[in-house]
């Protein structure tokens, strides 16, 4: 295999903006939806508060809160059935499949994409909620502002749990989040790759099977085997161990479960078969 | 050139395709004929590398398909025999994904368009099964492969468009190009095919140009009714029956009636048209 059919930076380049286009293409409309279902909520209590109780709206941005995170839910989840679900169509996927790109161009391209559309999810919905705020006095502190007025609770919190060393701007830093954001839609993207019906509840019912499989597996280890109990009876500033290094096992872990999921999706669009 | 050598493929344990050999030469036109669930899908599918072989193996110019290096898939292109819609318009379409084969022409797509009279800049998503169809025939023309891998290219296309896929074929695609078109619709293909592969019990029953086909075989036309014919057939024009060709007469080889008399007479096809290994 000749180098060029591994990567070439032209070709790819070329493969991103059309697989870009054909993302925006198959989710555009349903991103546009729920970046503006803040707007939308903010909007129909405002006009149900002028015309039904001829009053004007005092809003309460609890409600903008709980809209943001169930429609970041809806796009994590459903973004990668809509955008590669194709894939596994034996009509569309030929195309794709057979399309002259090489399996890591076309990899490195879903890992792109499933970070750049969440992104341009968060920063729009967070982006006219601020807006909102900006015009309209009684609309209340912006998103943004309430999740940075969170870093002095956090604090307090963290001074009740003793542990010494717990970095709060650590936490507070959203930049750390990136990872987990992108493990969480790819883990979606590779179920809507491997699943040919029922991708999102499939993906969900695998999720939990791993989840439950690895806590079973983790009890037995920490509990019979290292007999971690003993351990924090024995020095109960164990745990102190971890918060101190809590950059550092959360970065190991989310690039773990990254990195994973990345080689899955490559080894699945490889031996795929139409 | 396409190389296949000993050929295998089953789905679970039903077996599709068993003990297949052929090689297929630069500058033909396939006809890839064979019974409902006799193996044409499937061995395109193969050919292009959206499956891979259990037994046996594929090359073409050397290079397993399976493996779909980009620089192999840039010089082929397979039409399914049903196509999918698309959230585009066909100019779109065709803009967006033709610039990944090194030959296409966007010109082309778009002269084959107007053919088909298809409007490209009609949402692919709104066509019909026809014009969605007569859109990707385009595209697949317009790539300008090297191998032309076609599932019923002419399903679900009208009359009119069946005569101008035939002038489309035979005028983009370049003289050195392979094609390889399954197909049920004969008499839409005809006049374009040589030579003609026969898929029989998962086998190759038959691979050879019109030229030897015609050579073993008369096609008689003048109805006068024959001792010898292997098949006989009354047609709308006339009759039609096929006899071995002891006298060595020329004739003009009527595909669907070979096709009939293959599978009337398969150990007699095996017999007269073994290839010398």
């Amino acid at each position: 295999m000749k180098t060029n059919d591994i990567f070439n930076f032209k070709r790819f380049g070329s493969y991103l903006l059309a697989d870009g286009r054909a993302c925006f293409s198959n989710f555009g409309l349903d991103l546009l939806v729920y970046t503006l279902s803040g707007l939308s909520l903010y909007l129909l209590l405002g006009i149900f508060h002028l015309f039904g109780l001829m009053e004007f709206l005092e809003f309460n941005n609890f409600f903008s809160g709980v809209m943001f995170f169930f429609m970041a839910l809806c796009v994590f989840v459903t973004f990668g059935a809509k955008a590669y679900g194709h894939v596994t169509d034996r009509r569309a996927g030929s195309l794709y499949t057979l399309l002259p790109v090489s399996v890591l161009e076309k990899t490195l391209s879903i890992i792109i994409w499933s970070l750049l559309v969440p992104l341009t999810f968060i920063l729009g919905y967070l982006g006219i909620d601020w807006v909102l705020s900006m015009l309209d006095s009684s609309y209340g502190l912006s998103l943004f502002q309430v999740a940075f007025g969170l870093h002095d609770e956090f604090s307090v919190l963290a001074e009740e749990m003793a542990t010494e060393g717990f970095d709060i701007d650590f936490i507070m830093n959203p930049f750390i989040y990136i990872d987990d954001l992108l493990a969480a839609v790819l883990i979606f993207v590779l179920g809507a790759l491997v699943f040919k019906k029922s991708k999102v509840a499939k993906t969900i019912l695998s999720i939990i099977a791993v989840c439950m499989v690895f806590s079973g597996l983790a009890v037995a280890i920490f509990s019979q085997w290292i007999h971690m109990d003993e351990f924090m009876m024995a020095d109960p500033q164990i745990l102190s161990i971890f918060s101190e290094h809590l950059a550092l096992w959360d970065t190991i872990s989310d690039q773990v479960v990254l990195i994973a999921v990345a080689v899955a999706i490559f080894f699945r669009l490889k031996t795929i078969r139409h | 050139m396409i190389r296949i050598d000993n050929l295998a493929f089953s789905y679970g344990s039903a077996e599709v395709l068993k003990n297949i050999n052929m090689t297929l030469q630069e500058g033909h036109i396939y006809g890839l004929l064979g019974e409902n669930g006799v193996g044409k899908t499937t061995l395109l599918t193969l050919l292009c590398g959206l499956k891979s072989c259990k037994e046996g193996q594929i090359s073409i110019d050397g290079r397993n398909p399976y493996k779909r290096e980009p620089s192999l898939l840039g010089e082929l292109y397979y039409l399914p025999d049903e196509v999918a819609p698309v959230q585009m318009t066909a100019r779109d379409y065709a803009r967006n994904f033709g610039k990944f084969w090194p030959g296409f022409r966007m010109e082309t797509f778009l002269e084959i368009m107007q053919i088909f009279e298809n409007d490209a800049d009609h949402k692919m998503s709104k066509m019909s099964c026809g014009q969605l169809k007569k859109t990707h025939i385009a595209f697949a023309l317009a790539c300008n492969c090297r191998y032309l891998f076609m599932d019923e290219p002419t399903n679900g296309l009208d009359i009119p468009s069946k005569s101008q896929f035939r002038k489309a074929v035979m005028k983009y695609t370049s003289d050195d190009a392979t094609l390889l078109i399954s197909t049920h619709q004969v008499r839409d293909l005809e006049d374009i095919i040589d030579p003609i592969i026969i898929l029989e019990s998962h086998e190759v029953l038959l691979n050879a140009g019109l030229e030897e086909i015609a050579d073993k075989l008369y096609f008689d036309y003048s109805g006068a009714v024959r001792s010898d014919a292997l098949y006989s057939e009354m047609t709308p024009a006339g009759s039609i029956q096929v006899a071995v060709n002891t006298e060595k007469r020329e004739s003009k080889v009527n595909v669907e009636a070979l096709f009939n008399t293959a599978h009337l007479h398969k150990e007699l096809f095996r017999g007269l048209f073994r290839k010398e290994e």
